[in-house]
């Protein structure tokens, strides 16, 4: 409670001020808003985006056109199918593929592991970890217990199970055939409740993310977080009340760190050895064409084309600057990491935004002085003498082709840092390197 | 790529939804709209291509129109009032303190009303209450400002007690 009588009195008519629990569960919302097949819920948000696409596809899917999916759909189409082809990542420990016989106990198919530790059909607490034997209860209006319809049972398959916990998984056809589109972004969990199975949907511990979107959404070099799946596997686990020492026995072990898609950049320049870390996807061509070993200009590009970047190492390409910081300053500095792979301890990866009408947003490498005062500087690193830029551009407007990073104000630049973009493209410039080759 | 931008999406909708959620529902006072046009408004926030944006002032000006856009029939927008009037009321025990707070907030002007909210139901920062608003953050400092001034004015006239809580 604040001393502000007219603050305190209008968040006392707040409706959720009583019941701030009653906000749903967001995974469970996106799970269900990527299912669902109903377009938009308005009548006609002008303005705002048009829908008319999203009610024409909904009209040619009700005249029996099904091969057009709906706004929904075409959404979760879009983030099962991509989640589900970008990398290989292992299977978990077993696979106990289901019959499409309604038997109660049907016949699994095992692949066991090459250790064949794990038997073909696996039990906890004396029930068969099969399909058949598992209940789904919807998050909807009836919350009625069904099993699974003995004809989709066949796209399902168990991961694994231990001590009353079961984890399994849908086949991409079974996203499409029972446009579950956002399914494959999650394992399913189910748990030993009346001697059978209960993924109850209600409960945030129905589901966790698969080892591709935890080896995805937590490759550094992709975006930073210095967390393997494994640990983001656990966390989840730990988060969503499943003991974690069930994990491996669950889902597996999960994808080797090899598999995480990123790439390293390495060419040498004028004795010096340049190297960074950057996202498979993305590309790194020279500006100009040079001399072997001369001057370096290199254009980082995303896998739409567009420049994230430009790396400068001596030569004409190589520019000077003199940027004012600080409150009083032409730049403000929003973020500001010492650069490890750079035998200057001054050096800096620096995000900031160029004061002006619009903001515009810049990540660059940098000697900052007086950071922190009513006044500081931003000026080029300097390598054997020779000037390094490694920036998004320093060109206001930016340059055709390059990265767009005007901001509204400086909070919406600021929340730009916690998007994967952000990450990436830190990551890139974070992990420079430059070594001598002499001696 | 793609998934990348997938990735995006589904990191925006687990930081957001919440408030999301909570400034639709706090308008409309139904669940299960609330849950639908939550849905439309990162079905939105999808259809927009190649946006950098993630801020919250951007999903609550799509949740904004959203919610104008279901209730923009006066007809109906007059039975929502009530309906937020009798919620205010029964859900808070039917205090008299809450029904006159209720009251002077509906008796403002929707741009006041709009402002207060943002900042007092929502929890707004005033860069946010400009993101929505559309204005300039000094704009919308003065707005608060004349907003709080038309409240206690009418809070005031209807209720003596609380205006005197207040010191007016």
């Amino acid at each position: 409670m604040t001393m502000d009588p007219i603050r305190n009195l209008i968040a006392g008519t707040d409706p959720l001020h009583s019941n701030p629990s009653g906000i749903p569960e967001g995974e469970a919302a996106l799970r269900r808003m990527l299912s669902e097949p109903a377009a938009f819920s308005d009548s006609a948000p002008s303005g705002v985006v048009a829908l008319e696409d999203a009610r024409r596809r909904r009209r040619a899917k009700a005249a029996g056109l099904l091969t057009i999916a709906a706004a929904a759909v075409a959404v979760g189409v879009l983030v099962a199918g991509n989640l589900g082809s970008l990398t290989s990542a292992p299977q978990p420990a077993s696979t106990v593929a289901a019959t499409e016989s309604p038997a109660p106990t049907p016949t699994a198919s095992g692949t066991p592991t090459p250790t064949g530790s794990v038997p073909a059909v696996l039990t906890t607490n004396g029930v068969e970890c099969t399909v058949a034997n598992i209940d789904q209860m919807r998050n909807d209006r009836k919350q009625l217990r069904e099993p699974i319809p003995a004809g989709d049972q066949k796209y399902y398959s168990v991961l694994g199970c231990a001590e009353g916990w079961l984890a399994y998984a849908i086949s991409d056809d079974g996203v499409s055939n029972l446009q579950l589109d956002g399914g494959n972004a999650w394992y399913l969990i189910a748990k030993l409740q009346d001697g059978r199975f209960l993924t109850d949907f209600t409960q945030v511990w129905s589901s966790v993310f698969t080892w591709k979107f935890h080896a995805l959404n937590n490759d550094v070099s992709q975006n930073g977080q210095q967390v393997t799946p494994q640990e983001a596997m656990d966390k989840e686990f730990a988060d969503k009340g499943i003991p974690v020492e069930l994990r491996q026995r669950l889902v597996g072990d999960g994808p080797a760190p090899a598999d995480t898609g990123g790439a390293t950049f390495q060419q040498a320049s004028q004795g010096h050895m340049i190297t960074f870390q950057h996202p498979a996807a993305f590309k790194v061509q020279p500006e100009t064409a040079g001399q072997v070993d001369g001057p370096l200009a290199l254009r980082v590009a995303d896998g739409f084309d567009t420049r994230i970047a430009s790396l400068a190492f001596g030569g004409p390409a190589a520019v000077d600057f003199d940027i004012s910081c600080g409150p009083q300053g032409s730049f403000e500095i929003l973020e500001s990491v010492p650069l490890q792979g750079l035998a200057d301890p001054s050096a800096r990866m620096v995000y900031g935004v160029f004061r002006g009408e619009l903001l515009h947003g810049a990540l660059l490498i940098a000697h900052v002085e007086g950071a922190g005062e009513q006044t500081c500087t931003l000026t080029p690193l300097r390598v054997g003498g020779l000037t390094l830029n490694f920036d998004t551009g320093l060109a206001q407007p930016s340059d055709a082709g390059a990265i767009d990073l005007r901001f509204d104000n400086t909070e919406v630049a600021r929340g730009w840092t916690a998007t994967p973009e952000y990450n990436r493209i830190a990551t890139v410039l974070g992990t420079l390197q430059v070594t001598s080759q002499q001696g | 790529v793609l998934a990348e931008r997938e990735l995006a999406f589904i990191a925006l909708h687990k930081d957001n939804y919440p408030r999301v959620y909570a400034y639709i529902q706090r308008r409309i006072n139904d669940p299960e709209l609330a849950q639908e046009l939550a849905a439309d408004v990162f079905r939105v926030v999808w259809q927009k291509p190649q946006t950098t944006k993630s801020d919250i002032a951007w999903l609550l000006t799509i949740a904004r129109n959203l919610v104008g856009n279901a209730y923009r029939a006066r007809g109906r927008q007059q039975a929502l009032q009530e309906k937020l009037r009798f919620a205010t009321t029964t859900t808070f025990g039917g205090s008299d303190e809450n029904a006159a707070v209720h009251d002077a907030l509906a008796a403002l002007r929707d741009k006041d009303r709009d402002i207060l909210q943002l900042a007092y139901w929502d929890g707004l920062t005033m860069a946010e209450i400009a993101g929505v608003l559309q204005c300039s953050e000094s704009a919308a400092k003065v707005r608060l400002h004349r907003a709080r001034t038309a409240f206690r004015k009418n809070l005031a006239a209807h209720s003596e007690s609380i205006s005197q809580k207040m010191g007016a």
